[in-house]
């Protein structure tokens, strides 16, 4: 067995949900150790409602020394709790995990920092933490201090630190981790954009040095560039495990948490006595329904509803925002609208066009809203209803600009530059 | 050295369900020795950090209890105290008695005020309450070399008993352990022990030897008395620093032996609820 493997069979971990009552109290402890007592006393009481909630449901996989696997599910999915079980974090509650080699488990950005200690300090403490000897620390202290970038304020307390610095030093110590198994949860979410690129590039030279990475991420971008196989969790279940692109697609597709498409059924359709919202679907150019696009091609938004009893049209309003819950723009329809004309048709189907080339990588959520002004009045609306990723499709060598894939800022909208007459 | 780190790097990590009493694997707590100081270290510089006095608390909590104890004991009540002035009399008991309290109060609180840590990264997790016990090391040497300084005052010259000192300085820490460890874990589950612990705390302190003397009992209910570790330690302390008449004896084996117990099954039943911290934390 090589070092750096991962072995887990028929890996399962519950918890006990128990409803209506308060946990881990001394008196809940006295109940249940003196159950006669206990009814005796309320025989009027139902039995506790327990129930149990499976985090993970029999996972087998093996992963060999070398490979970088990506962790694809939703939130609750288990990926977490897995990771916490390879790590030894919380114990499975059956079957068994082999684990060959050193593991360095990063599933918290500073990780044991206090915020009274000094940077210098707090390198020394979470090392330690981390399992790193105060000797391979001090060996790497100045390669680490010199990767967080915050080389003059290393003797400052952290409590002074910006979130920025915290991150980046905390990060730049987990990095430095002599170990076979990296483990990283969600940690890339932290710092600005230049500093995650470079994140990625450490974890990337980790993998190419034959160790062993297991990745979570919900950036679906980074997670396409870094692995090469995927496991796709559902459930608590492994549902596939193949080739990091099939995975990614598989899950947009069907299993992310807000899909690109939705449709009501008259009667259970949001809206009010007025108005109805039948669909909502983002489409290519194409017409065809999709999960991810291409920075460089346009996005179709399709919105059905149905109005009656109405004289005037309603407006539709489309909220756009990012990951970071970050309002991109708004748009809506108010100049096409043709409001003094009598409306005929009860089934209205609306189309906005999001030019190319503006959107910058990242899932993309669209709010919904329609209105009508006079008098004011909103019939329907709908937040975070449908979702697609924005992802940039260029080919490596396409990538010659300065940003390469990884444009900074929040939207990267193509500009017109020219020369001075 | 070098087949140490081979070693380390090359184990092969099973993870299973834990079943009945597991292994107390204190070589993996040796391992982790440098995480032990390092973080005894962060709780002693933060402190000292955050603090106008800062060392000096050390004396100033078993100096005070011991004037008031001198008023009130002392003088009102003329408390009995082997002909020994009373004021090192309850100095010299309380040395040890704020370890003690300090340890309890630390290793409380050593599990809960770390779950972040507990649920984010593997380390054993023994070594959060060792290391609460530890930082009321230092504490424990400056309060006594204050009682140093007290027995010069008073002229007390210590016997040739003195020699059996770090027995008694290694009873403490047995006692401080154990009872931290058991309260450390029984914590997570009953955060109700939060708020019994003072009371604990108070009723233990009338309960050991400390304002009063423990001659004050007959045998056998002396012997007896050292079911609770604590007048062990109190009794030893100041038989071998003041010179006390009535030796110890059969009262320190009892503590010694409860001591042991105590600690023993703490870390084994520290071990068996182990592994479910991160999911109650």
């Amino acid at each position: 067995m090589n070092n750096g493997t991962i072995t887990l069979e028929h890996i399962s971990k519950h918890y006990q949900i128990i409803k209506g009552q308060r946990y881990g109290t001394l008196k809940e402890a006295i109940n249940r150790i003196l159950p006669p007592f206990h009814y005796r006393k309320n025989r009027n009481i139902k039995p506790v409602n327990n129930e149990t909630i499976w985090a993970l449901n029999d996972i087998s996989f093996k992963v060999n020394q070398g490979e970088i696997v990506g962790l694809v599910g939703r939130n609750g999915a288990g990926k977490s709790t897995l990771l916490k079980v390879i790590a030894g974090i919380t114990t499975p509650s059956s079957g068994k995990a082999l684990i060959k080699g050193r593991i360095g488990c990063l599933l918290e950005v500073g990780a044991g920092f206090h915020p009274f200690l000094s940077g210098r300090e707090n390198v020394f403490l979470s090392g330690a933490i981390l399992g790193l000897s105060r000797a391979e620390i001090k060996n790497k202290f100045d390669e680490i201090v010199a990767f967080s970038e915050i080389e003059p304020f290393i003797d400052t307390q952290i409590k002074y630190y910006s979130s920025g610095m915290y991150a980046r030093l905390a990060f730049a110590v987990a990095a430095h981790m002599v170990v076979d198994i990296l483990i990283v949860d969600e940690v890339l979410s932290v710092g600005d954009i230049a500093f995650q690129k470079k994140c990625l590039g450490k974890i990337d030279e980790v993998a190419s040095d034959g160790r062993t990475v297991l990745f979570v991420s919900h950036n679906m971008a980074a997670i396409q560039r870094l692995c090469n196989r995927g496991l796709l969790l559902h459930n608590g279940k492994i549902l596939m495990d193949a080739n990091i692109d099939s995975i990614v697609s598989q899950f947009l597709d069907n299993y992310c948490d807000i899909p690109s498409k939705r449709s009501w059924k008259f009667d259970d359709a949001p809206g009010d006595y007025y108005v109805k919202l039948l669909s909502v679907r983002i489409c290519n150019v194409n017409d065809e329904d999709i999960q991810t696009i291409g920075i460089q091609e346009s996005v179709k938004i399709e919105i059905r509803y149905h109005i009656q009893n109405m004289y005037q049209q309603p407006s539709v309003i489309i909220h756009f925002s990012n990951e970071q819950w970050l309002h991109l723009f708004s748009t809506h329809d108010f100049d096409h609208n043709t409001s003094s004309q009598e409306i005929s048709k009860h089934e209205i189907c609306k189309i906005c066009w999001i030019p190319k080339n503006l959107f910058n990588q990242g899932r993309i959520y669209l709010h919904i809203e329609i209105t009508s002004l006079f008098p004011q009045k909103k019939h329907v609306n709908m937040k975070e209803i449908v979702s697609f990723e924005a992802i940039d499709q260029r080919k490596l060598e396409e990538m010659k600009d300065p940003f390469g894939s990884q444009w900074p800022g929040v939207m990267r909208p193509k500009l017109k530059w020219s020369d001075s007459a | 050295m070098k087949d140490a780190i081979m070693t380390i790097q090359n184990k092969l990590h099973i993870r299973e369900p834990s079943q009945g009493w597991p292994g107390l694997n204190l070589i993996e707590v040796w391992q982790s020795r440098e995480l032990l100081y390092i973080l005894a270290w962060r709780d002693i510089s933060v402190r000292y950090k955050q603090t106008l006095l800062g060392g000096l608390w050390a004396v100033i909590q078993p100096f005070v209890t011991m004037i008031i104890f001198s008023i009130v004991f002392g003088k009102l009540a003329k408390m009995p105290s082997d002909d020994i002035p009373y004021p090192i009399f309850s100095y010299t008991a309380l040395v040890p008695w704020a370890f003690f309290v300090n340890a309890l109060n630390k290793s409380s609180l050593s599990l809960v005020s770390n779950a972040n840590l507990i649920s984010k990264v593997y380390f054993p997790r023994l070594v959060l309450p060792i290391s609460a016990v530890m930082v009321g090391t230092i504490d424990f040497f400056v309060a006594f070399f204050m009682l140093l300084i007290m027995m010069a005052f008073f002229g007390i010259m210590p016997t040739m008993a003195i020699i059996f000192l770090p027995f008694f300085i290694l009873l403490t820490l047995i006692t401080s352990l154990g009872i931290g460890i058991w309260i450390a874990t029984l914590n997570v589950k009953f955060y109700d022990l939060q708020n019994a612990l003072p009371f604990i705390i108070q009723a233990w302190m009338f309960a050991t030897p400390i304002a009063y003397p423990s001659s004050l009992l007959e045998e056998p209910w002396r012997s007896i008395y050292g079911l609770n570790p604590m007048s062990g330690v109190v009794e030893g302390f100041r038989w071998a620093l003041l010179g006390t008449e009535t030796s110890p004896g059969c009262i320190l084996i009892v503590s010694f032996v409860t001591a042991c117990v105590i600690l023993i099954a703490g870390m084994f039943y520290f071990k068996r609820v182990e592994s479910t911290f991160a999911d109650f934390l």
